[in-house]
C-alpha cells in the first residue's frame, strides 16, 4: 500500500486510527504491529515472511548479544549482520551481479527470478541500527518481541523512510503521551506532505514521462533542460511529500521521527547538499558506516578512501545497477573537488555557488534517473546539441505553473508562508482542506501516480 | 471547548471528510454503468482466503476503492478543472485546441505499428487478389490550424506515406490517400470535436476517394446538403470529451447519417433491415448508433434498381471509423461482408476462399493501425 491512494487514505486510515486511538495504550503496539502487517502485506503477501524472519533473527541476535556479552557478542553481531546484509544482497543485488558476472566472463548463469521486496533497503538499515547499538551498549536489549517488531515495520516509515534508528524511538515504545496537539500537527504534516506528492510531483515528473515516450533522440535543448528541471522537482517533491507523510503519521501515532530533507535545493555547494538531502540516510551512513572506517581521524588518504567507499555503497544502496554507483561516485568527485579549495571559492560567491549547485545537482539526477547508460550519453547531448524543434511551447504552457510553484515551493517561501498562517486557524483549515480535496480529485483521476522508491 | 476546536480545527475537519468519504464507500451499491466511462464499475470484492492469498482480492479491492470514490465523477471533473486553471490545455492525454476541437495526444508510434505494417505485407504477399487498403489520418493531422501551439505530435502524413511506399513493390495493393480531399475540405466539419472518429460528412469524403481509386461511381445524393435523407441529432459527447472533462473544450457534437435502406442486415446474431441502431442516440455512447456497433462479422445485403455498375461483393476490414461509411458502399455492391478483425477469431483466408470473387478493402485511421494488435489475423 502507499499513503497516497484512495484505498489508504478512505480505508486503511479511518479502520486502523480508529482501533489504535480505542485499545489502551498496552494494546497499542499489537494494533500498530498488525496493522503494519496488513499494510505491507497489501501489494505482496508473500514478503512479508521476510520481515517476519528478519524480525524473529535480529530479535534474538538481540537477546543472544545481551545474554553473552563481554564473550561472545562480537560473533553474534557479526553473524546477524551477514543475515542482514546477505538478505539485501540476494534480493536486491544477485541479478546485478549475474548479468555482470556473464558478461564479463562469458558465462551463462541463470538468473533468479525474484522481485525486490518492497522496502528491503530501507528497513534492513533500521535493524542493523538496533543489533550495531545494542553491541555498542548504546540502547538496552528490546525484551517484547511486539515492541521490536512494530519498530521494525512501523507502516509509516517501512517502506520509503525516513529511515529511523531504534535509539530514536525506543523510549517511545515502551510509552508515549498522544495528545491532540500531536495528532492535530500529525494530520497538518501529512496532508502537506500528500499535496506535495500528488499535486506537485506527480504533475511535473508527468513532462518527464513525456520525455520518456518522445524518446530521447528527438528532443530538442530548451525541452531537455526543462525536463531535467521536472525531474529535479519531482524527485524531491515525491520523496519529501512521502517522508513528509510518514512523520506526521509518526506524530498521530505518539512518534517523533526525524526531519529527512531541509529545503536541499537552497545548498550553496554540493558537501552541504547532502547535509540537506536525505538526512536520515547520510546520517545512517556516517554513524555504521564512515565512523566505524576511521572518519576523518586516519589521516588525508584514509579519508578520501573512506568517502570513497561511503558514496560507492550510497550509489549502489539507492538500486542495483551501473548508474546509481556512478551516481554515488559523481558525488564524490565533487565533494572532494570542494574540499579541495573550491568550496572556499564557493563561499565567496554565493550567486555563483546557487547556480553551480542547482546544476551539479540536476545533472546528477540525470544519472540517477536513465539506467540506460548509452541513453544517458544521449540525453546529456542533447542538453547541448539537440536544437529547437517548436514543441517546446506547448511544454512550456503545459508546465510552466507547476515548475514555477515547484521552485518556489523548493526555495523555502512556501515553509516561511505557512509559519505565517500557522496561527490563522481558519486560514490553515480552508488552505489544507483545499490541499486534501484536490490532491483526491488527482488521485480519482490518476494515470499518473509512480512510486519513485520501489528500486531502494 | 472552543479553543480546543480552534486549536485543533484541521484534525476535526479531516476526521470528518475521511469519515464520510469512508461511509460513502460502505453505503454504495456499485456495478453501476458508468456512462462517461462507457464500462460498467467494480463491485467490492468478496474476502477469500485463495483471492487473498494469490493477491487478486487486493487488486480488486484497490480497484473498487478507484472506481466506487464517493462523487467521483465531480473529483475527475474538478482535477480537469484546476488543470485549466493553472493553463494547462490538456488532461489525460487529450488536448484542447480552437473552436471548441479536442485532439489526442500522440507523440511517439508504437512498437505495434512495426508488427502491423509487417501483416499487412505478408497478407498482400500470400495472395494474388487485389486489395485496397486506406489509412484514415487523424483529426489532429487534418485540422493541424486548430490544435495547439506546438503541438508535439508525430506527423501521420509521413508514416501513412512511408508505409504507403513500402507497399508499392505489391503489385496487388492500390493505397488509397485521403490526406488531400480531407485536408482540402479541414474548414468544413469532417471530425468531431469531442470524439475520436471522423464524422459522416467526413466519411464521405473518404467514401469518394476511394470509389474514385477502386473504379466505381460514388453515391451523390450527400453533395446536396439538403439530401432529405439526411437525418442529425444534437448534443453528442465522445470519448474525447469523457477524457478531457474540462470547461473550456470540447463543444458539444452534432452527429448526421443518411437514410440509407437495406434489405438485410446480419449482425452480432440478428437480423435488422437497416444500418442504424437508433436506440443508442439516447445513450451518452451515440456513434455506437452506426452499424449496431462493431461486431466480428457483419453482412450487409442491398439491392437497388437502377443503380449503375454496381458489382456484387465487397470484403472490408476495418475498424470503428468505418462504420459511418459503410452505408454509402452498398449503393456499389449487393453485398457487403464486413469484418472486425478484434472480435474475429476464425479463419481470414477460408473466408477469402469461400467468396473467391469479392473485392477487398482495407480501412483503418491511424490511431488504430498504430496500436491495435489483431492484424496478425489477417494470415490466419
Amino acid at each position: 500500500m502507499i499513503f497516497s491512494s484512495l484505498l489508504f487514505i478512505f480505508w486503511f486510515m479511518p479502520v486502523f486510527f480508529i482501533l489504535y486511538y480505542l485499545v489502551p495504550m498496552r494494546a497499542k503496539n499489537f494494533v500498530l504491529l498488525i496493522g503494519s502487517m496488513i499494510f505491507y502485506g497489501w501489494g505482496e503477501p508473500k514478503y512479508l515472511l521476510l520481515l517476519v524472519i528478519s524480525i524473529l533473527v535480529n530479535y534474538f541476535s538481540g537477546l543472544l548479544i545481551h545474554h553473552f556479552r563481554g564473550r561472545a557478542d562480537k560473533l553474534i553481531l557479526i553473524c546477524a549482520l551477514v543475515f542482514d546484509i546477505g538478505m539485501l544482497f540476494f534480493f536486491k543485488y544477485i541479478n546485478f551481479f549475474i548479468e555482470n558476472i556473464n558478461a564479463f566472463s562469458g558465462s551463462s548463469i541463470a538468473k533468479v527470478n525474484i522481485t525486490l521486496p518492497l522496502g528491503i533497503s530501507f528497513y534492513t538499515f533500521q535493524i542493523m541500527s538496533y543489533v550495531i547499538d545494542l553491541y555498542r551498549g548504546k540502547v538496552d536489549v528490546e525484551s517484547s518481541i511486539v515492541n521490536l517488531g512494530t519498530y521494525l515495520c512501523m507502516f509509516p516509515q517501512l517502506i520509503a523512510g525516513p529511515i529511523v534508528v531504534y535509539s530514536d524511538v525506543s523510549a517511545a515504545l515502551k510509552n508515549r503521551r498522544i495528545t491532540a496537539g500531536a495528532i492535530e500537527e500529525g494530520i497538518e504534516i501529512f496532508v502537506l506532505g500528500l499535496g506535495s506528492k500528488v499535486l506537485i510531483a506527480n504533475n511535473a515528473g508527468e513532462l518527464w514521462k513525456e520525455l520518456e515516450n518522445i524518446g530521447y533522440d528527438n528532443i530538442s535543448v530548451p525541452l531537455a533542460w526543462l525536463g531535467m528541471l521536472a525531474f529535479t522537482l519531482q524527485i524531491y517533491f515525491d520523496f519529501n511529500g512521502y517522508s513528509m507523510m510518514a512523520i506526521g503519521l509518526g506524530k498521530m501515532l505518539g512518534f517523533e521521527f526525524p526531519k529527512n530533507f531541509n529545503l536541499p535545493y537552497i545548498s550553496t555547494s554540493i558537501t552541504e547538499y547532502w547535509r540537506r538531502w536525505h538526512m536520515t540516510l547520510s546520517g545512517w551512513f556516517r554513524d555504521y558506516l564512515y565512523i566505524p572506517l576511521g572518519g576523518n581521524r586516519k589521516g588525508r588518504v584514509r579519508v578520501i578512501i573512506n568517502l570513497f567507499i561511503v558514496w560507492f555503497v550510497t550509489g549502489f544502496w539507492h538500486g542495483a545497477d551501473w548508474n546509481f554507483i556512478l551516481w554515488g561516485l559523481y558525488f564524490f568527485v565533487l565533494i572532494m573537488v570542494e574540499r579541495a579549495g573550491f568550496g572556499r571559492f564557493l563561499e565567496k560567491h554565493r550567486i555563483f555557488a546557487h547556480i553551480y549547485s542547482l546544476i551539479a545537482i540536476g545533472f546528477g539526477w540525470l544519472l540517477f534517473a536513465i539506467t540506460d547508460l548509452k541513453q544517458l550519453g544521449v540525453y546529456i547531448s542533447r542538453l547541448f546539441t539537440g536544437g529547437i524543434s517548436g514543441s517546446e511551447i506547448y511544454y512550456i504552457r503545459n508546465y510552466f505553473f507547476i515548475i514555477i510553484v515547484g521552485c518556489i515551493l523548493s526555495s523555502g517561501s512556501g515553509n516561511k508562508f505557512y509559519e505565517k498562517i500557522r496561527n490563522k486557524r481558519a486560514v490553515v483549515a480552508v488552505l489544507l482542506s483545499c490541499i486534501l480535496i484536490l490532491s483526491t480529485a488527482f488521485l480519482a483521476d490518476a494515470s499518473y501516480n509512480p512510486f519513485l522508491y520501489f528500486r531502494f | 471547548m472552543l479553543e480546543f476546536v480552534r486549536k485543533n480545527i484541521f484534525a476535526i475537519i479531516f476526521s470528518f471528510m475521511v469519515l464520510a468519504m469512508f461511509t460513502g464507500y460502505l453505503f454504495a451499491k456499485g456495478g453501476e454503468f458508468s456512462s462517461t466511462e462507457n464500462r460498467y464499475l467494480a463491485r467490492r470484492p468478496e474476502i477469500t482466503l485463495s483471492g487473498i492469498l494469490d493477491g487478486s482480492f487486493m487488486k480488486s479491492f484497490e480497484l473498487y476503492t478507484e472506481e466506487q470514490l464517493p462523487l467521483r465523477d465531480t473529483l475527475v471533473r474538478l482535477k480537469a478543472i484546476s488543470g485549466e486553471l493553472m493553463l494547462k490545455n490538456e488532461n489525460n492525454g487529450i488536448a484542447r485546441g480552437d473552436r471548441g476541437y479536442l485532439f489526442e495526444k500522440l507523440v511517439s508510434t508504437s512498437g505495434q505499428l512495426g508488427k502491423n505494417k509487417a501483416a499487412i505485407r505478408n497478407f498482400a504477399g500470400q495472395t494474388d487478389r487485389d486489395i485496397s487498403l486506406c489509412i484514415v489520418p487523424n483529426s489532429y493531422e487534418i485540422l493541424s490550424r486548430d490544435t495547439p501551439a506546438g503541438f508535439p505530435n508525430v506527423s501521420q502524413k509521413a508514416e501513412i506515406d512511408d508505409f504507403y511506399s513500402e507497399l508499392s513493390s505489391y503489385g496487388n495493393v492500390s493505397t488509397v490517400s485521403v490526406y488531400e480531399t480531407l485536408k482540402e475540405n479541414s474548414e468544413k466539419y469532417i471530425y468531431y470535436r469531442t470524439d475520436h472518429h471522423w464524422t459522416t460528412q467526413g466519411a464521405y469524403l473518404g467514401y469518394c476517394r476511394l470509389c474514385e481509386a477502386m473504379g466505381l461511381t460514388p453515391w451523390k445524393e450527400p453533395e446536396n446538403l439538403e439530401s432529405d435523407r439526411l437525418r442529425t441529432v444534437d448534443g453528442f459527447y465522445g470519448t474525447y470529451h469523457s477524457k478531457y472533462r474540462g470547461m473550456l473544450g470540447g463543444f458539444p457534437d452534432t452527429l448526421s447519417y443518411y437514410d440509407i435502406p437495406v434489405i438485410s442486415y446480419e449482425t452480432g446474431g440478428n437480423t435488422y433491415h437497416d444500418l442504424y441502431d437508433l436506440d443508442k442516440l439516447d445513450t451518452y455512447d451515440k456513434y455506437a448508433m452506426f452499424m449496431y456497433g462493431n461486431e466480428g462479422m457483419s453482412i450487409v445485403e442491398s439491392e437497388r434498381g437502377g443503380a449503375a455498375k454496381k458489382r456484387s461483393e465487397l470484403i472490408i476490414f476495418k475498424d470503428s471509423y468505418a462504420n459511418c461509411l459503410i452505408p454509402f458502399f452498398t449503393y456499389n455492391y449487393d453485398r457487403l461482408i464486413v469484418i472486425d478483425l478484434r472480435y474475429y477469431p476464425e479463419s481470414v483466408n477460408e473466408l477469402l476462399d469461400k467468396n473467391k470473387d469479392a473485392d477487398i478493402l482495407l480501412i483503418y485511421n491511424f490511431m488504430h493501425f498504430n496500436d491495435d494488435n489483431h492484424f496478425y489475423r489477417l494470415t490466419s
